[in-house]
């Protein structure tokens, strides 16, 4: 299997938050060869599910969230330009003179434009309303194309290699994470499991949360794996705040997560001589693992990061090995849990 | 309107060339490589690509366009390979973080990307500011300071990767358009004049000048040695058809001709109005923007040269200058084409325009 292509595809199928109905056939299609089974559900999520065999087996679901950042189009001004806000939290600071698509009845390629800054010398980021989306299409062009107030934007998809092992583009977030778990399935290919194992790629992870507990209520799961992506260490930044870059997956240390669970993921990558590390989110994951600890009667939840430098921008940046490493530590612990005859389970 | 194959095919080329201010040998070369056999090219001695095509018909012109684009410098590499920079002019520190970028210096050119610290880690003002440059860097993916031994150095440059693609009605976008185009321009113009005989031409010399972005020192020091009789500087305006707000304000449109500065912050161009007269008329008035320049052109220094140098400036309208996506239409490039071809051509007192 050619993770890294899989990676490619899934980036390019826009699922913007909110909008991620938008991308689900395609995202099906994509992954169902996979999986014995695959279905919508809860609001706007993807399941995929690897059978046991097993009647009433318990189940462990690995969650990554499907939805992207984007704008979103909030008025077309009379000369063609669009006025956008924002659709989760994007960085501000990649914002001038960019590359995006609207998402119109056919997509189109936008440029992001602003008063120049050679006259302004402005020393602030452009606020929403203060740059604007240039089509070169007028405005009756882009009606007739199907832009509407609400009609979804992105920035631009591609891939591209950086030094050895790294590659960056947008949506790594968190299409990676769900190629981790793409990864742990197809590692457990043939090993004799007591579980079904389910990955959701669940919606509106990067606005309103509303995807993980629907989806999750429509799983009913034993065990929760959240798996998003983490920050990784640049120049600039501190190490108590982000994970190592090369150095394996983190697995989040919070009062949010299971203790259980996360000392045994801990423990087993230690055993299986998995790079693991660990990151310290005291209060809060910042992921879909926060909500988890009010998900259906209770169920243990624990948080594995992927290393990802500038998250939420158009050159988020991974390697590699540590995508790969993500997806063996939840291999490893699939089948220390729930693996044949000597899972833990038993 | 039918265009000029012959631009836009180098158009993309010299949008795309590495070419920031004080390393622009690569852009220099690829024009003096499109003039091979249509005129005389030589460099000067800081750098200027000077091109000359001797004609009969009275009037001396030089023709000059900037060829730098906005760039960086590497002021330092810290041990992790990351490459720290400075701006080499005026770019905008808040188009940098997540823009594709080459760095290198003379011999090899790595690529990499504009980044900075991860937007959950900003505090307080780092969320509404555009970051310091200082607080900015490269990331060529390498992982250790030893790696970049004898490839990159302090000292040597940075500047956007870019992009070149079209976009309806004629606009096209890419990289330092705003004086690569100005280039194209006038490579075109040379080689549609050197099928001229001698006396079915002005006297021509073009300057692709180097340093535009900090002052003109380029084109200022070629002037001062060729001592022409009139000067046409080519530029660009920014649009400022951007804001409801500033709708009184009379400002750059794309795709209604090249701007006609009357005057900017440093130089009055009509005071040689016979000239002025001449450039507004030259292929048709209608097609000419004129407009007070909303922006100083350190070219504007020119005008100090020798005893004075009549000059006028030809100003294309784009969106984005000094961006990865500048954003100009071809007509207006089309326009201005013909307006020089006009001036480089007819006589001043032959009547034609």
């Amino acid at each position: 299997m050619d993770y890294m292509k899989i990676l490619d595809e899934l980036r390019s199928v826009p699922t913007l938050s909110g909008f991620e109905d938008r991308g689900a056939e395609d995202v099906l299609k994509l992954l169902s060869p996979y999986f014995d089974e695959s279905r919508r559900a809860g609001v706007n999520c993807l399941l995929f599910t690897k059978k046991c065999g097993k009647e009433n087996a318990p189940k462990i679901l690995i969650d990554a969230h499907l939805d992207e950042l984007g704008l979103i189009v909030t008025d077309l001004k009379d000369d063609g330009l669009l006025t956008v806000s924002s659709l989760g939290g994007m960085d501000k600071r990649t914002l001038t003179a960019s590359v995006f698509t609207v998402h119109a009845a056919k997509d189109l390629r936008a440029v992001s434009v602003k008063k120049p800054y050679l006259i302004t010398k402005d020393k602030k980021l452009p606020k929403y309303g203060e740059f604007w989306l240039f089509t070169g299409l007028s405005k009756t062009e882009l009606t007739d194309a199907g832009v509407r107030v609400g009609t979804p934007v992105s920035c631009q998809r591609s891939t591209e290699k950086l030094g050895e092992g790294q590659y960056y583009g947008a949506y790594m977030d968190d299409k990676s994470c769900a190629v981790a778990g793409l990864i742990a399935v197809d590692l457990l290919r043939d090993k004799p499991l007591e579980c079904d194992v389910v990955l959701m790629l669940s919606s509106q992870e990067e606005s309103f949360g509303a995807g993980f507990p629907t989806g999750a209520a429509a799983v009913c799961p034993d065990e929760i794996l959240v798996v998003d992506v983490d920050l990784g260490s640049t120049p600039e930044t501190d190490d108590k705040d982000t994970v190592k870059m090369g150095e394996g997956p983190s697995v989040t240390v919070s009062v949010q997560t299971d203790r259980r669970l996360t000392k045994d993921l801990l423990r087993i990558a230690r055993e299986k001589e998995i790079p693991a590390q660990t990151a310290l989110c005291v209060k809060s994951t910042g992921t879909n693992a926060s909500s988890s600890p009010f998900l259906l009667g209770g169920v243990p939840t624990a948080c594995i990061g992927l290393p990802l430098k500038y998250m939420h921008t158009t050159v988020e940046t991974l390697y590699e090995k540590d995508l790969i490493n993500t997806g063996k530590l939840i291999a490893a612990y699939i089948e220390y849990r729930f693996g044949g005859k000597g899972g833990a389970q038993q | 309107m039918k265009f000029h194959e012959d631009l836009f095919e180098l158009l993309p080329k010299l949008s795309l060339a590495f070419g920031p201010t004080g390393c622009e040998k690569r852009v220099l070369d690829l024009i003096k490589t499109g003039l091979d056999g249509v005129c005389d090219c030589t460099f000067d001695a800081v750098g200027n690509l000077i091109c000359r095509l001797p004609g009969e018909k009275g009037t001396s012109y030089a023709f000059i366009s900037g060829v730098d684009e906005v760039g960086f410098m590497i002021t330092k590499i810290d041990d992790k390979g990351y490459l720290r920079v400075e701006s080499t002019s005026s770019g905008d520190p808040a188009c940098f973080l997540g823009k594709k970028m080459v760095a290198g210096g003379d011999a090899q050119l790595f690529e990499g990307v504009g980044a900075a610290k991860v937007l959950h880690t900003l505090k307080g003002n780092e969320r509404t500011d555009a970051p310091e440059f200082e607080r900015l860097f490269i990331d060529l993916g390498f992982e250790k300071k030893e790696e970049l031994e004898n490839k990159i150095e302090v000292g040597d440059f940075a500047a956007f990767k870019g992009d070149y693609f079209e976009m309806p009605h004629d606009h096209i976008v890419g990289k330092a358009l705003e004086c690569r185009a100005n280039c194209a321009i006038l490579v075109t113009l040379l080689k549609l004049a050197s099928k001229l005989k001698k006396e079915e031409r002005n006297d021509l010399t073009v300057i692709f000048a180097v340093k535009e972005k900090i002052g003109f020192s380029g084109a200022v020091t070629a002037l001062h040695r060729l001592a022409p009789d009139r000067a046409v500087l080519l530029g660009f305006e920014p649009s400022c058809d951007l804001d409801e707000k500033d709708a009184d304000r009379k400002g750059a449109l794309l795709g209604k001709g090249p701007v006609l500065p009357l005057k900017d912050g440093r130089a009055l161009y009509y005071d040689d109005p016979v000239f002025f007269e001449r450039a507004k008329n030259a292929c048709g008035s209608q097609f000419t923007q004129i407009l007070d320049g909303s922006q100083t052109l350190s070219s504007s220094r020119a005008h100090l040269v020798l005893a004075g140098v009549p000059m006028i400036s030809l100003r294309l309208p784009c969106h984005n200058p000094e961006t990865p996506y500048v954003i100009v239409n071809k007509t207006d490039i089309e326009r201005t084409l013909s307006k020089v071809w006009s001036l480089a051509v007819f006589a001043d007192d032959d009547g034609r325009r």
